[in-house]
């Protein structure tokens, strides 16, 4: 019983090491107690065999061409890394130049597509299709000019709309003659379709939000007045009235009586 | 005469010469340093791997490893510690993988076999008992393990190890202790 508690303390006295000198009372049980002596013998020869071997295993010579291999690598590694700077600066030089000529041509590109663009505004266009609005001029009909545009009298459309209408149609007619300067109509819209035209242009316009393009710009162009060639008559043969007869006098008498009445 | 020098857009030739003698600066600091911590590198990773090549081979990594990142070394008195650490680390990344392809190359060619238990008279042989001491260590625990590894060592006292690992010294004692203890008690 008594060997189990000096256990502990002899397995802490074994792996102490053999400097180490148990105390009284475990030293005087080991002088009397042969089992844990060789016990503690068995335990100690075992630390001392692990310690020698991990002595032996952890304190092994360094091999002489350790250090000078060490160097060489750090010579190898800075090589590598002077060539890695190198790199990086050639690769980033290069790079440097082509984001330097690709932003040029761009920047020409641009250019070059504002300026024709300007040119073409400039330019007056002919005209490509039919668009528009102003209704045919006759001799008869009043006359729409740009800058009272439909202000045809119509009772199927409300009176605020048709204000509305009138002034945006102006603007749009304004800006839109400045922009493309085209002055020719052509659409001869008749009367009777003249309102049919102005809702479709409202409507189209509330749809897109933008400038109608079915308003074209015109001067008001005064229609030369037909020219009808001159009636040839024939040279007419004028004779007198034959004499009145007697009924016919009275006739008269009777007329001019009746008129001074 | 007028002398030219070709220098990099944003660099001036000052910069360049400062920074050349810092590089050079570090550099013989980091020798002289190599000359005190080479050979505990190759001791610690010759005590987890157990083979001098492969020792070798991974020492030189870790203080390879160190050398680029020397100038980001805050505390320089630290630098033993770290270049252990780091060695440690790589070598036990060795063994491992050394393990794995160790296992894949000879599970094919013996797929069935098992290790014979041991004898006594293995168990009287020195050789065996150093691969289980090796088995034994490998099986510890890592903290465990390099204390074990660095007190084994020559010059290094418990003091020294608790100063190079910045643990307490009552901590390396413990460490110490419970790695002898289960090397025992799988050595018994």
């Amino acid at each position: 019983m008594t060997c189990h508690r000096y256990k502990h303390a002899l397995l802490q006295l074994a792996s102490a090491g053999v400097e180490t000198k148990p105390d009284s009372k475990l030293h005087a049980h080991l002088q009397t107690c042969s089992s844990c002596r060789s016990a503690f013998e068995n335990e100690r020869s075992l630390f001392a065999s692990i310690d020698s071997c991990l002595r032996s295993s952890a304190n092994s010579e360094l091999p002489s061409s350790f250090i000078p291999t060490v160097r060489a690598r750090f010579q190898q590694e800075d090589q590598h890394e002077i060539q890695q700077q190198s790199s990086t600066t050639r690769g980033s030089g290069c790079l440097t130049d082509r984001l330097v000529w690709a932003s040029a041509f761009a920047a020409a590109a641009i250019l070059l597509f504002i300026f024709t663009r300007l040119d073409l505004r400039l330019k007056p266009q002919p005209t490509e299709g039919p668009l528009v609005t102003q209704q045919a001029q006759s001799p008869v009909a009043p006359q729409t000019t740009a800058t009272e545009p439909l202000q045809v009298a119509d009772p199927q459309i409300a009176p605020a709309t048709r204000k509305r209408f009138a002034v945006k149609t102006a603007t749009t007619l304004n800006k839109h003659s400045v922009l493309t300067g085209r002055r020719e109509p052509e659409i001869l819209v008749p009367p009777d379709q003249e309102i049919l035209l102005a809702r479709y242009a409202d409507r189209w316009r509330r749809r897109h939000q933008s400038p109608s393009i079915l308003l074209t710009a015109m001067e008001p162009t005064q229609t030369d007045p037909l020219q009808v060639p001159l009636i040839q008559i024939a040279e007419l043969d004028i004779k007198p009235l034959a004499p009145l007869a007697p009924d016919q006098k009275n006739d008269q008498e009777y007329d001019q009586k009746y008129d001074q009445k | 005469m007028q002398e030219l020098v070709l220098i990099q857009p944003g660099h001036t030739a000052e910069t360049d010469l400062q920074r050349d003698a810092t590089e050079g600066a570090l550099r013989r600091e980091f020798e002289e340093r190599l000359a005190e911590c080479g050979p505990l590198a190759f001791r610690v990773a010759r005590g987890v791997l157990r083979n001098t090549a492969d020792a070798e081979d991974v020492a030189q990594d870790a203080i390879l490893r160190a050398y680029r990142r020397f100038d980001k070394l805050r505390d320089r008195a630290r630098f033993k510690a770290w270049l252990v650490r780091i060695t440690f680390r790589l070598a036990l990344d060795r063994a491992k993988s050394s393990n794995r392809r160790q296992h894949r190359e000879t599970s094919w060619a013996q797929p069935e076999r098992k290790p014979a238990p041991p004898t006594a008279e293995d168990l009287a042989a020195a050789n065996q008992f150093r691969s289980r001491l090796d088995r034994a260590v490998d099986e510890l625990p890592e903290k465990q393990r390099l204390v074990l590894l660095l007190s084994a060592m020559e010059g290094h006292s418990l003091e020294e190890v608790a100063a190079l690992l910045n643990i307490p010294i009552g901590t390396v004692k413990s460490r110490l202790f419970f790695a002898r203890k289960q090397l025992a008690e799988k050595l018994r």
